[in-house]
Formats: C-alpha cells, structure tokens, sequence
C-alpha cells in the first residue's frame, strides 16, 4: 500500500508500496527510524486510516471497501490498540476503561468479564481506581486489559513502552509474549526500543516507506544487539 | 451512562455553562410566568356584576386595545332602566369614571355613588353622599372635611360615609347627579343578578334589550372590559418583558455554545481515544448532547424553579414601575416554568450541536498525535453561519428605517444579534491577525512578550476566539443600548426645541391629575399678557376616533388662534381637511367626546395645528367634563406671581425650560429603567462566560506555562503574557463590537429622524461603554491572571509531563 500526505505546498510519501503479510497467532515488531512510515503503516493496518493505493485485509475483512461506520465496528470487534501514552479516559475508572469497548458495542459488559480481563494484567485489586492514581505500568496493564477485552482478531501496540520504566516495561513484555504464546493472539507493534523487537517472532525494517529488511526468529535466533545493530546500520 | 459519568467528571469545565443555563433559564421562567400571569382581568369595581354591558366600539387601536363611544347620560340611564325590568336582574346601573381625587389623597377616580352596588363593597358608618359638597369612600373618615379635585375646582367637601375595599380600587363616590355632569357620559353599565338566577340566560335577556348599542360581557368575557390604561399598562410590560427573554435566551445559547465548542477543542485527544477504541462518529455525538441534556435539564431545572420563585418579586417591581397594572398576582406558573425548563434544556442542546458535530469528525489518529495544534478551526458550518449571519444582519438593519417606532427596537436588536453572531462565528479568521497586527509595533523590542502572545493567539484560535466572542456581545449591546437612548433623547430634545418654551407654565402640582378649570380662569385673569390652555378631548366622524384639542388662546385678555365663529365651530388640520374635500364652512356631523351626536361647522383650516381637530375650549369642556388640562402657558407675569395665584387650586408655576426638562425626565424614565436592567443582564452573562473561557482555557496551558518557566521565564514574566494577551483580546473585541453595533444604530438613527421629523445623528455616551470596556479588562485580568497562578504553583517539572 502507499500513503501520502500533503503539507501546504508539497506532498511526503509516507509509505511507498509498501507490502506485508503478519499471520495469525505471531508477534511482529516494526522498526525504523523516526519518519520512516513505521506508524503510518500501523495506521493504516489498524484502520484507523486509509492509504491512497492499495488493499489492507485485516481477518479476512478488505477495509478498503468500509465506510467510516463499518469501519469503526471493525476496530472495536476485531482490533485492540495500546498506546504510548494517554491511553485511558480519565473521567473513567480502571474497570470502566476495560468495559469501554463493550459499551460503545450496546454490549452489557458483565463485572465478571471485566475482572476477569483485569485479573489477567495483575490488577485485579485497582478496578475501581481512576487513571490519574495508577502508575505508568499500571495504566499500560488495563489499556492491554482494554484491548483484550472484544477478543480482537489482532493487538496493535504503538511504543507501548515507550514511557515505561525498565522493570514495567520487562513486564509488560513478558505479557505480551504470553498472550501469543499461550492463546495465539496476533500482535503488532511500533517500537524504537530494540529490547521490544527482541521479542517479537518477526522484525520488520522501514525506511523512507520501504521495507528495507527483516529478521525472523525461525531462521536465526534474534537478541536485543542484533536487532541494534541492524537499526544503527539503517540511520547512517 | 456514560455521558452522565463524563459529565460528572467534567463538572468544573460545565460549570460555566451550567451557570448561565440558570440564570437563562430563570430569567425566562419568571418573564414567562410574569407574562401568562398578565392576563386581563375584569374591573375589581365589577366584582359583583356577573353581566357587564359596554358601549359600542368605535375603533380598534394598533396595539389592539378597543376604543369606545361612551353613552351620553340619558341615554344610559334609558337602558339601565330597561335592564332592571327585566326578570333575575336586582339592579343594573351606569357607571361613570371621571377625575376625583382629594388633595395629598391617594391616586383615585370618582364614580357615581349607585356604583357601590356593582363592587360588592358596603357602607361601613354613615350615609350616602348628597349634593355637591359630600363624598363617601375606603379609607375616609366620616364627617372629616376635606379638598376634593375635580375638573370644575377644588373644594372643601365633607366625608359622609366611610365604605369598605381599597381607595385605589373603588376609588370615591359621589351623588349620581354629581357623578353625571362631572364624567363624559358612560361606558359601563353593570347588572347585578337575583341570587339562584342564570347569569347565562340573564346575559341573554340583557342581549336582547341591549341590541347594537352596546355589547354584552358575562363570566370569563367581563375581562375585556379591562381599562384603557391596564390595557396599555400590560403593552407596555409585555414589550418589556419579550426583549429581556430574547437576550436571556440569546446570551445563554452564545455562553453555552462557545462553552461547549471550547470544550471539544479541550476534549480532543480524549474524544480521539473514544473514536480509536471503537466510538463511531455518532456515538462520539451522542455523547457530547447527553452531557449538553444532562447539565442542561439539571440547570435548567434549578433556574426553572428559582425564576418561579422569583417572578412574584419581579411582577410586583413591575407593578411599582408601571409596567404591570395594579393588582398583578401570579396566576399561571406550572406551565410557564415547565416551558421555560423545556426552552432550557433546547438551549443547551442548540449550543452544543454545532461543537458535537465538529467533536464527530476528530479522527481516532488524533489519539496519538502530541501537538495540540488546531488544524483547521473555521469548518464549513463556522462559515455558513458566520457569512448568513452578516447578511441576515444587513438585512435587519436595512429594515429599521422604515420600521414603525414599537418594533424598531426589537428590529435593531435582532440586525445586531445577527451581527454578533456573525462577528463571532468569523473570529478564528481574523482575530490572529488583528493580534498579529497589535503586536507588530514591538517587533523590534527585545522582550519575548509579544513574540510569545502572536505565537500563542496562532496556536489556540479557538480560545482566543472564544475570549473575544463575550466581549464583542457586551461591548455590542452596551454600545447599542446606551446609543440608542441617547439618540431617543437628543431626538425628544430637538422636538421639544422645535416648539419655543413658554416663558412661564402652569401645572398640576400635589399629585393631582390636571389643572382645575377654576386654575385656567385663575390665571387667565391675572392680568398675564399671554395664556394659552389646552384641554385635550376626541370626536368621532364617520366611525373614526379623532384627536382634538380644545384651545383657549388670549392675548391681552382678549380671545386669540382660530377664529371660531360661531362659538360652537371647529377648526381642521389643513392634512384633514385635504383628506377629507372640507372647506371653512363645511358643516361636518360627528359624535362629541360624552357621546352625543352633533353638527359642527368648520371656522378655519389651520397649516400648523396641535391636533387634528380645534375647538373652544368652553365648547371642549361641555363636551367633555372628564377631559384634563394638562398644563396652562402664561407670559406677562413671574413664576413665583403665577404660582401665589393658583396655589389653592392645587396648581404650580415654572418656567417654561424647567417644565420642559421635568416631561422629559419623566418620559425618559421608563426607558433609562430599562436600558439598566438590559445593560446590567448582558453584562452579568458575559462576565461569566469571559471569566468561564479564560478559567477553562489558562488551567489548561499549565503546561505551556511550565514549559515557559523552564526556559528561564519568571512566573512575572508569564504573568505578563498572559496579562498582554487579556488586554489585547479585550481591544479587540472592543473594536469588533462597536462597529458591529453600527447598523443598528444606523437603522436606529433613520427611525428616529422618521418619526420626529427631526435631524438625528450617531451620538453614543462613550464614558458609559468605557465604563463597560474597563468593566470587561477587569474581568478577563482577574479571570485569566487568577488561574495562571494558581497553575504555576509548585515545580514547573512536576507540570511538563501533566496532559490533564
């Protein structure tokens, strides 16, 4: 697919025919540097936007023929996102967070269900504790909870550890890691951070909007260094 | 709910708008509730009347309110007779009113002593009143003597009797033959029924008996016959009280809608998030009218109630100004209030309907973006609007010249609102580059200020927007309320002008209605080189209900003006009698003011006459008994002479200039009165909504401010910023305003100038609008400054990373 955008006057390819195929029940990492169209390309998988050219199938549904309605049914069904930051509506609390998704789907989500996806990130205990008295991690933990909770077909992460310390952000990890090991989720994720892309099954590098190279971990085993070294190589 | 959990977390942002829907909605609860309960009610004097009979209409006045053709005595007194006779009535009388009143007394009206009968009222000690020297009434005691006014003189008369009810009401009674020479014939004749009889079929025989010479009102229908002057009374409030409830109802929409258009703008990320996790577009939209209906029914609910509470203390203000007649209680309040809420609950949702469909459109990308840059803050609704507006406004304002003098108030009003509307809905397009324009003198200046506040004004259109918008309405208002009384002002000068003053005027002092006759002659024999009386009265020719004016003009003691010849001839407007093919001896059949009909032949046709119609004045007073002159010009003698001469009658002596200046004083009034309550409403809202944006908008760039610190400003240095950016935006919806108000006041200016005949220029009273202007800085100083420091309190660090 291909993503452009104008700025006034000129236009910046974001993503230049860009192809990918993530199967089901993987973790794939996206690397590159900063405007290289790693997020754009999350994007528009996650349909949240829509490229200029090209098809983007996401479980067997072509977004490209969605209206903005269908569109946003989609992503609350079949798609779950974790941010980098700002990833909770404040007003709400932790258990309302998780229950957002089902709501807005006229879905009467049950404290069961809830709890139960709470109980899965550790925080059973801070259901009903507001954002604002959660810690970074915390907060991470129930935006995972959040984006588990319609069973999506897929998991984006956008720098999910981004604003995260290193003991939150080892934890996280080892969730995220879990959940595809354990119940063959499919995850996403936009990430700087080699120690991230060192967890993945698959590393995927842009630059300039073009996949210039990829690791997998089926055909060597991939470590934090590696994944670093790659990327020094692309920024120079 | 969702929408009640983000509205109850999102109080502090909605207290704004929760405010001004209180008071919006109060004050429309209580106009509605003055309003509904201003309904005409049937002479309390009437109250044991269950038929009333009036005399015929001859004419039906723009504002509606009927005028009649009395009975002459005889005539009704013939009919009265004919109603007692008939079975089930106990007794039907003619009833008169006329000036009587005793001297330093309250406020009264005579009436003929029969009249007792039809109010119910009794005699509690004494007699009846006979002969010309008695009177009976509420509130006097038997066997006092008293001075009594009436038309003919003041006298010494005794109390007869003493009655029960309320001098205001029922006022004082006289012997009947009194009562008739002192009132122009009569309008009412009241039936009272035997007790057990129907007053529907008593009401029916009376129809019969009455036929066309009158018409007959029973049950809720005895409301019509409402005096003229309640009637004109209750105009008046209504006019009053529908300008009120407009701005009410405009300001709170304006507050409520640049509230909740800020509110999206504050709420991006947060709605953003919603979109990205699965709200659609309408979902995102409900939600923001939710929240709207939620705080708007709540608020609404509570000004609803508090304006009903209230509307009796602003129903009885009214009654003491003269807006409502004597009397006014609540009567109707249930639906009223219950309108009102409705009306309440509307508003808010009309003001957040625009913000909920921008809110709709923000993309789930947004979520992850950092910057808070606006990309585009004038959507295509912003446009539509703010273009419409301005032409319905030069639409409006191209009207008020040729608009009659009662809606041209309401029509420059709605030309300015359009204006506003329009000014406001356009300000993100030119409000940055006014900024940008005020900043370039200091260009060159070493100081980051104006820097910092043209960058800061690109960024945040919106709240730079919305900062200017109350000012520009207050600003607006109080440039167009207080031009326009002034410019009525100079025009009622200029008129007054036009006619020379007299060097010296007679009037009615002690708080009596007219000068007595006993005065006019007084004075005319006081060896006064000039006088000159007028004893406004009416005649009726072919249905039509004239104008006329009884004159006595002598100089030197000998008769002046027109010359009427014989006695009992008229003279004509020269406008009058071209309408009308008359000529000086044209003999024109009429009815005279007491209901008689005549003949009278035209003496003179006049180019420049005070009325319509001239008569004598002795002719004007045997046709009209009731009729008061209102005032006597004398020249040849002082003041203080004049003043010694009529004094026992109950009269005053000034100079012309001094008379002059007191009628305006008193016309002029009613009007400043309402101006002040108008000009004090718009202020009172658009305080709140200056001090609602800025306190919004500052709490929110705590982290701009902390940014600011860290790169070495002093909490002083942000103080000014913030303080130069309040100064300017004020400026600028200074300027805005004023020339918004413009065409309103152009329209204004044309009206006026129409309908006195005279020159009127654009003047407004600048010291008030600066007073208003300095009022607004002092708001946006105190509302902006306030929270910034409160924002810069603690470590900038702990505030950089705080996206709340």
């Amino acid at each position: 697919m291909t993503r452009t955008y104008r700025l006034g006057t000129h236009s910046v390819t974001a993503l230049d025919a860009v192809s990918l195929v993530v199967p089901a029940g993987t973790f794939t990492a996206v690397m590159g540097p900063s405007g290289s169209g790693k997020s754009t390309l999350m994007h528009c998988a996650a349909g949240l936007d829509r490229p200029d050219g090209g098809t983007v199938v996401l479980a067997g549904t072509d977004l490209s023929g969605l209206d903005e309605k269908r569109l946003t049914r989609l992503r609350r069904d079949r798609v779950g996102f974790v941010f980098q930051a700002f990833n909770l509506v404040s007003a709400l609390t932790a258990a309302q967070n998780v229950a957002l998704p089902l709501r807005l789907a006229h879905r009467a989500p049950s404290a069961r269900e809830v709890l139960a996806a709470l109980d899965a990130v550790g925080l059973a205990a801070r259901a009903r504790h507001r954002p604002a008295e959660l810690s970074g991690g915390e907060q991470q933990r129930v935006a995972v909870a959040r984006a588990l909770i319609t069973r999506p077909a897929v998991l984006f992460a956008d720098e999910p550890t981004g604003a995260l310390d290193t003991v939150s952000s080892r934890d996280l990890l080892e969730r995220l890691r879990g959940l595809v090991d354990d119940h063959g989720q499919t995850v996403i994720t936009v990430t700087h951070d080699p120690v991230v892309a060192a967890v993945a099954d698959r590393v995927v590098f842009l630059a300039d909007g073009r996949v210039v190279d990829t690791l997998d971990r089926s055909d060597r085993p991939v470590d934090a260094e590696l994944v670093a070294a790659r990327m020094a190589h692309l920024e120079v | 709910m969702l929408s009640l959990t983000t509205a109850a977390h999102r109080w502090r942002t909605l207290l704004g708008t929760a405010l001004s829907l209180v008071l919006g909605t109060g004050l429309l609860a209580a106009t509605a509730v003055v309003i509904a309960s201003a309904t005409a009610q049937a002479p309390q004097r009437y109250a044991a009347a269950q038929v009333l009979v009036s005399s015929p209409t001859v004419y039906t006045g723009r504002i509606g309110i009927p005028e009649h053709r009395p009975w002459p005595t005889e005539e009704a007194e013939r009919l009265a007779a004919g109603l007692r006779a008939l079975s089930g009535v106990r007794t039907a009388v003619a009833d008169r009113t006329f000036p009587a009143r005793v001297v330093g007394g309250p406020e009264t009206e005579g009436h003929p002593w029969s009249s007792l009968a039809l109010s119910g009222e009794r005699l509690l000690d004494g007699s009846a009143p006979t002969g010309p020297d008695e009177i009976a009434g509420p509130g006097l005691r038997t066997g006092a003597v008293m001075n009594l006014f009436t038309t003919t003189g003041i006298r010494p008369v005794r109390v007869s009797g003493t009655v029960s009810g309320d001098p205001l009401v029922h006022g004082i009674y006289l012997a009947d033959d009194v009562a008739a020479d002192l009132a122009s014939g009569s309008r009412v004749i009241g039936v009272v029924i035997d007790d057990g009889a129907e007053p529907a079929t008593v009401a029916a025989a009376v129809s019969e008996v009455v036929g066309s010479t009158g018409a007959v009102h029973a049950g809720a229908g005895r409301a019509r016959l409402e005096t003229e002057e309640d009637s004109r009374t209750r105009w008046v409030g209504a006019q009053f009280l529908i300008v009120l409830g407009t701005i009410a109802g405009f300001v709170s929409v304006f507050v409520v809608a640049t509230t909740f258009a800020f509110v999206v703008t504050q709420r991006r990320r947060e709605i953003a998030l919603y979109r990205a996790v699965g709200a659609t577009p309408g979902q995102v939209r409900r939600m923001l009218l939710g929240e709207a209906a939620v705080v708007g029914l709540l608020a609404s609910t509570a000004g609803g109630v508090a304006g009903a509470a209230l509307a009796p203390l602003l129903g009885e203000w009214m009654v003491n100004v003269g807006m409502q007649p004597l009397g006014w209680q609540p009567r109707t309040v249930f639906l009223p209030t219950a309108a009102a809420i409705a009306a309440g609950v509307l508003v808010a949702l009309l003001g957040v309907w625009s913000a909920s469909r921008r809110a709709a459109r923000i993309r789930p990308v947004e979520a992850l973006r950092e910057s808070s840059v606006e990309r585009r803050p004038m959507s295509r609704t912003r446009w539509l609007v703010g273009v419409a507006s301005l032409a319905g406004g030069v639409a409006f304002a191209a009207l008020t010249p040729v608009a009659a003098a009662s809606t041209l108030a309401l029509l420059a009003v709605l030309a300015v609102i359009a204006f506003v509307v329009g000014a406001a809905s356009l300000a993100p397009v030119y409000v940055p580059a006014l900024v940008g324009l005020l900043c370039r003198p200091w260009r060159r200046h070493r100081g980051p200020t104006a820097e910092l506040v043209r960058e800061q004004s690109v960024v945040g259109v919106r709240r730079v927007a919305s900062t200017t918008a109350p000012v520009l309405v207050t600003v607006t208002f109080a440039v167009l309320i207080t031009g326009v009384i002034e410019m009525m002002d100079d025009a009622l000068a200029a008129g007054d002008a036009a006619a020379q003053p007299a060097p010296v005027v007679v009037s009615p002092a002690q708080g009596l209605p007219g000068v007595t006759d006993a005065a006019v002659a007084l004075v005319r024999d006081s060896g006064v080189s000039r006088s000159v009386a007028v004893l406004p009265t009416t005649v009726v020719v072919d249905g039509r209900q004239l104008n006329a004016a009884g004159v006595d003009d002598r100089v030197a003691g000998r008769p002046s003006g027109p010359s009427l010849d014989p006695p009992d001839a008229i003279a004509v407007s020269a406008t009058l009698a071209a309408e009308r093919g008359w000529r000086t001896g044209t003999v024109v059949p009429l009815i005279w003011a007491d209901g008689r009909p005549g003949r009278a032949t035209i003496g003179a046709v006049l180019v420049d006459a005070p009325a319509p119609v001239i008569l004598s004045l002795a002719n004007a007073r045997a046709h009209d008994p009731g009729a008061l002159v209102t005032a006597v010009y004398a020249d040849g003698r002082t003041p203080e002479d004049l003043a010694a001469t009529v004094a026992d009658q109950g009269a005053a002596a000034t100079t012309g200039v001094a008379y002059q200046n007191a009628e305006a004083a008193e016309e002029e009034r009613l009007v400043r009165l309402f101006s002040v309550v108008m000009l004090g409403l718009v202020l009172g809202f658009t305080a709140l909504a200056i001090a609602n944006t800025l306190v919004m908008s500052t709490a929110e760039r705590r982290r701009d401010f902390a940014v600011l610190r860290l790169s070495g400003a002093g909490v002083s240095q942000v103080l000014r910023v913030v303080a130069v950016e309040a100064v300017l935006l004020v400026l600028i919806g200074t300027v805005i305003g004023a020339v918004a108000a413009v065409p309103g006041l152009l329209g204004t200016a044309a009206g006026l100038a129409d309908d006195f005949g005279v020159d009127v220029s654009i003047t407004v009273p600048w010291r008030t609008v600066l007073g208003v202007v300095a009022g607004c800085l002092a708001i946006s100083l105190v509302a902006s400054l306030a929270p910034a420091l409160a924002a810069m309190r603690g470590s900038a660090v702990d505030h950089v990373g705080d996206r709340r």
